[in-house]
């Protein structure tokens, strides 16, 4: 299986029972990892060390992002079925930046744009949203999920932003506008995950259907160009590596998964004691992380 | 002067006394309590005194006990409860154990119940297919492992925050502490409400393999005779693995199966609405059970009305105890003329002749009934009969077998009700046999049903009474069934092999093959409903074993089923009703009489003749249709014959044999009568608008009895009946031909068509049409059309 590289226990210490870790971000350089948590973020170094708590935050953080500068952490959650809320720290001084409140229900994706400037978020209330990063302003929504949306991502170019949802589908938007480009409807139960590969050109997805779907992206479409039933149960989250080489999988089957990217060939199969909420590559693709419902961050290669 | 008023208070002032139900109470840990029911009985009526009792206990320390009779733990110990009403005291021993005892909500036991009795899973909220905004959960519970899953983790445990339990969303959505589109489930305050935050606060464990299995349930009280206008409170309690009970009435769905006789709230409260016999169901984590209550009819019955009633058998005791608890009157017994019919109709399919009902009207014996029954059990048209009624129980027809096929699947139904073969061989050949579906026509089942599912099905359906479709997909949301067993049931019939050698079918027993449950994904112990597991490993014919269990004289449902079918066949509705949904919570409407009469058919061997013996020597089954003005709404006790309309195949031989017509039937000779058709795809259209059934699915609803515009256009001015009116060769042209008086012509027609004589009204009615001459062919065909459309002719009564 592989040596485990770090297993960092109770992390939200202070909290009994421990709770879960619901999201990961790696800093750009990979001396950092942030782990969201209920109403806080844990800053480790890759030897499991706290460096900082950020808190407080409304509720659970169900997603983390770091903007690709290295500058900004977003930590999004909020009050399920009442509000949104975002708060942007300053990484260096580890700092509230500002609290940006929207959304009627509370968000499971954030992420920055590549070039700084926005966050998306994406809310179980149907809506992904546009932010200005330095005024807090909501630059626009995009509106055309039926149901929730739980995934999102940017390709390397920011030209395009992808969207997962409940609804099954997988839309292409171009964020500059708002346009929805098109849709991928070939999932047959919602979609939980989405991941892009480091080029910028395709786009794997994961959700209640069990299968991992690798499309390539279009200009005005796309195709479908790998589909896998990767799992005994619902696939929870996605990670594509930054050298391109590897895709992992976490699912409701308790279990993680390591794939060859190219052809969606099983490598790994790492049994796992709880749910697995998020999976995500270092920048070096060395190592991935996985952060479970038991509190726990465990460090895998990534062979 | 003294003792006569000693007399009349003693005939007048019933003795009063007072139960306490359950009859023994221990309460185990902090969380138990037990509803009690201060049950005051006076003379055979029942009254419910529960809330207005005083109760206490002996001592408090122990355990208390409030106003409305819910006794709860306080210390470990023995303590007595003893209830007041009128002067009249009741008492009850209560053992308290582990107090104390830290108290961890149980998802299975708890959590499940609460949401199941709230309504959260159900099949309009978070139990549909596809859940409800985002939320799925199984159809009440079914599957607590998923719903575990779903609550605690999916959407990023979006429902259930461990950390802070309050802030959870399942408890304030469900509290309406926020917007929820299904209103408020349950008060901040409530039981409910604490059951679910403390289960989380106490780190949301999940459903284990350790956890007490509920084994069955107990209500109190099972049966009680009620008035008009009375109320009765129900409790429940629930048997479970580790031998402990709780009362679970709070979490129990409730259902009256007749809601003009008693309804019932969400805590079991009873009302009743109205004289009769209601049966109030109980469904908790799939498990069943009924409360039977009687609520006897404000009718002045006198004694000899009873005395009257023709006592046979013991079929006539049962009844007449039922119909005495209900102040219910017998009809009186049918004349002979209405008993000879109906015989004849219910037994065979066939009127009987005019010269037959001539000399049974004759007969003088006292026993001339008892030698009809006999005579008609030997004739081939009963043989027709009985071969037609288990065609379509099994479903024989073209529509899935090739013409050999059906007519050896008929003609071994044929032989067996020829020879009178026990039904438990009959359902055994089915099971047991291989080898050529030609030499062994039963095998035709296995070519009808192919695969597991369907054989499960309809093998539940046919020969166990059980409709177990529902949990095909989920565990049954009205029933004991679960998926699992179903698929335990299913597993059975994975290994039956069908295969064509040349003109033949074969059927053989594989020696592998298994069907997986869909959500374990794994093949479960083949394992018949309630029954023993078989080994999967085993490569023994599962069939063998399925066909034990299934004809194992103890086996609650096979015999019960057929006993019930072949009663409705001659009382009009079955004891249970409808005539093949035995499931528990569809109590008969005479217990008693269904158990005897299932327990005595067992002990006759299986014997469907001497079955049908007993069904037609009652006096029950030869009393009037004709209502008296204490039974005119009874249609399920039997105190009076049910009025019936006469079967598809029977209107139409019944046509063909009173006007001397027979139908012609394609492909088949002449003279064959429709209910010696092997096949339900002959084509007939009066046959299909009459009702005949398809044989399509086993389902006794396939066979219609409804009226409908298609039947009275047949009979107005269809060919089929005017061609038998009209034929040269038909009865109306031989009467004349032969010169008959007038007088006998109508004599022969009653008798042919209503076993009966006519009337001095009817005869002067018809008798100047059929005197005068040029008209004389007319009037008779007139005649003749007149009666055979009648309700008198269209129905046996």
């Amino acid at each position: 299986m592989g040596t485990l590289a770090l297993l960092l226990a109770g992390l939200a210490a202070g909290h009994s029972p421990a709770a879960p870790v619901y999201s990961l971000a790696w800093s750009p350089d990979g001396s950092l990892l942030a782990a969201g948590s209920f109403r806080q973020v844990r800053l480790l170094d890759r030897r499991a060390q706290t460096l900082a708590v950020l808190e407080p935050h409304a509720d659970a953080v169900r997603a983390i992002a770091i903007s690709p500068d290295g500058k900004w952490l977003a930590a999004a959650g909020g009050l399920p079925a009442r509000k949104g809320e975002v708060r942007i720290w300053d990484l260096s001084t580890r700092t509230l930046v500002r609290t940006i409140t929207g959304h009627a229900d509370c968000i499971y994706a954030a992420v920055f744009s590549p070039d700084n400037r926005t966050l998306a978020t994406a809310s179980y209330d149907k809506l992904i949203k546009i932010w200005d990063i330095t005024t807090g302003a909501e630059v626009r929504t995009l509106k055309d999920h039926i149901d929730a949306v739980y995934a999102l991502a940017f390709t390397t170019d920011g030209k395009r932003l992808i969207s997962g949802a409940a609804d099954r589908s997988v839309k292409v938007w171009n964020p500059a506008t708002g346009e929805r480009l098109y849709t991928f409807s070939d999932a047959t139960d919602g979609i939980n995950a989405l991941a892009v590969d480091p080029t910028g050109t395709m786009v794997a997805a994961g959700g209640l259907d069990k299968s991992i779907r690798v499309w390539k992206l279009g200009e005005r479409g796309g195709e479908l160009i790998n589909t896998l039933i990767a799992h005994e149960d619902a696939i929870l989250a996605l990670a594509w590596s930054p050298d391109g080489r590897r895709i992992v999988s976490s699912s409701a089957d308790r279990s993680v998964k390591l794939f060859n990217a190219a052809d969606l060939t099983e490598l790994q199969a790492i049994p796992q004691t709880d749910w697995v909420y998020s999976v995500r590559f270092s920048p070096d693709s060395s190592v991935f992380a996985a952060g479970r419902y038991d509190g726990t961050v465990q460090i895998y290669p990534s062979k | 002067m003294k003792w006569t008023c000693f007399f009349l208070l003693g005939a007048y002032c019933l003795a009063q006394s007072l139960t306490i139900l359950p009859s023994e109470v221990q309460l185990t840990g902090p969380e138990a309590r037990q509803q009690l029911i201060a049950e005051l009985s006076e003379g055979r009526y029942q009254q419910d005194s529960t809330r207005t009792a005083e109760w206490r206990t002996s001592d408090s320390l122990i355990a208390t006990v409030d106003h409305s009779g819910l006794l709860r733990p306080v210390n470990d110990g023995e303590t007595t409860v003893t209830a007041k009403v009128n002067g009249k005291s009741a008492s009850l021993r209560v053992v308290v154990k582990g107090a104390h005892d830290p108290s961890v909500w149980n998802f299975r036991n708890h959590v499940i119940p609460v949401l199941t009795r709230m309504g959260c899973n159900q099949g309009a909220c978070h139990g549909a297919l596809a859940g409800k905004n985002g939320f799925k959960l199984t159809l009440r519970g079914y599957d607590p492992d998923a719903d575990y899953d779903t609550l605690t983790r999916q959407s990023a445990a979006r429902r259930v925050s461990v950390a802070d339990p309050n802030a959870s969303l399942i408890l304030q959505k469900a509290s309406f502490a926020i917007p929820h589109g299904g209103g408020q489930r349950f008060k901040k305050d409530s039981l409910e409400f604490r059951v679910i935050r403390e289960w989380i606060a106490a780190g949301a464990p999940p459903p284990a393999a350790g956890d007490p299995e509920i084994l069955g349930l107990q209500v109190f009280p099972k049966v009680a005779i009620l008035k008009p206008g009375a109320e009765q409170q129900l409790a429940v309690r629930a048997k479970y693995s580790n031998g402990t009970y709780a009362d679970v009435t709070r979490w129990v769905k409730f259902t009256s199966n007749n809601e003009g006789v008693a309804s019932v709230d969400d805590n079991g409260l009873v009302k009743i609405n109205g004289a009769g016999e209601a049966a109030v169901t109980l469904w908790y984590s799939s498990k069943v059970l009924y409360a039977r209550l009687t609520v006897p009819f404000d009718n002045q019955v006198s004694a000899s009305a009873y005395d009257k009633f023709p006592h046979r058998n013991y079929v006539d005791d049962l009844v007449l105890a039922k119909l005495k608890s209900l102040n219910i009157a017998p009809s009186l017994l049918a004349s002979d003329s209405t008993f000879i019919r109906r015989a004849y109709l219910d037994a065979a399919g066939i009127l009987p002749t005019a010269e037959e009902v001539e000399n049974f009207l004759a007969d003088n014996s006292p026993d001339k009934r008892a030698r009809l029954i006999e005579s008609l059990i030997t004739r081939e048209e009963f043989i027709d009969y009985w071969t037609y009624k288990w065609s379509d129980l099994l479903l024989v027809s073209s529509r899935k077998l090739r013409s050999g096929q059906v007519w050896s699947f008929h003609n071994w139904i044929r032989d067996s009700v020829k020879v009178n073969k026990p039904w438990d061989q009959f359902a055994r050949d089915i099971f047991t046999s291989a080898g050529s579906t030609r030499e062994h026509g039963a095998l035709n089942y296995f070519v009808l049903h192919k695969d597991p599912i369907e054989l499960t099905e309809t093998t539940t359906q046919a020969f166990l009474g059980q409709r177990i479709t529902c949990a095909r997909c989920h565990n049954h949301p009205l029933e004991k069934w679960t998926q699992k067993q179903y698929y335990q049931m299913a597993n059975l019939f994975s290994r039956v092999g069908v295969k064509n050698d040349g003109a033949e079918t074969i059927v053989f027993a594989k020696v592998s093959g298994d069907i997986n449950h869909p959500r374990l994904l794994r093949p479960l112990a083949p394992t018949p409903l309630d029954g023993n597991p078989l080994a999967l490993e085993s490569q023994a014919d599962r069939r063998l074993a399925f066909a034990a269990w299934l004809t194992d004289p103890a086996n609650p449902f096979f015999a019960r089923t057929v006993v019930n079918r072949v009663w409705a066949n001659f009382m009009g509705r079955g004891l249970v009703h409808p005539e093949d949904d035995v499931r528990a919570t569809n109590p008969a409407s005479n217990e008693e009489l269904l158990s005897a009469l299932t327990r005595d058919f067992v002990q006759h061997k299986f014997d469907v003749q001497y079955l049908i013996r007993t069904i037609m020597s009652s006096g029950t089954y030869q009393l009037s249709a004709e209502a008296n003005a204490t039974n005119q709404n009874d249609d399920r006790f039997y105190s009076k014959y049910l009025v019936k309309r006469l079967p598809a195949e029977v209107v139409l031989d019944a046509m063909s044999q009173v006007t001397g017509v027979p139908t012609a039937f394609p492909g088949y000779p002449a003279g064959t009568r429709a209910l010696q058709l092997p096949d339900s795809q002959v084509k007939s259209e009066f046959l299909t608008s009459f009702g005949r059934p398809a044989r399509n699915i086993c389902d006794s609803s396939e066979r219609s009895s409804d009226p409908n515009v298609a039947q009275a256009l047949h009979v107005i001015n269809g060919e089929t009946l005017n061609k038998k009116i009209s034929a040269d060769d038909g009865y109306a042209a031989l009467f004349l031909k032969l010169g008959l008086s007038e007088r006998r012509v109508v004599e022969q027609l009653f008798l042919s068509a209503y076993s009966r004589y006519p009337t001095d009204q009817e005869r002067e009615a018809v008798r100047a049409a059929l005197t005068s001459p040029g008209i004389r062919r007319q009037a008779l065909e007139d005649l003749m059309w007149a009666m055979l459309t009648s309700k008198e002719f269209l129905f046996n009564h």
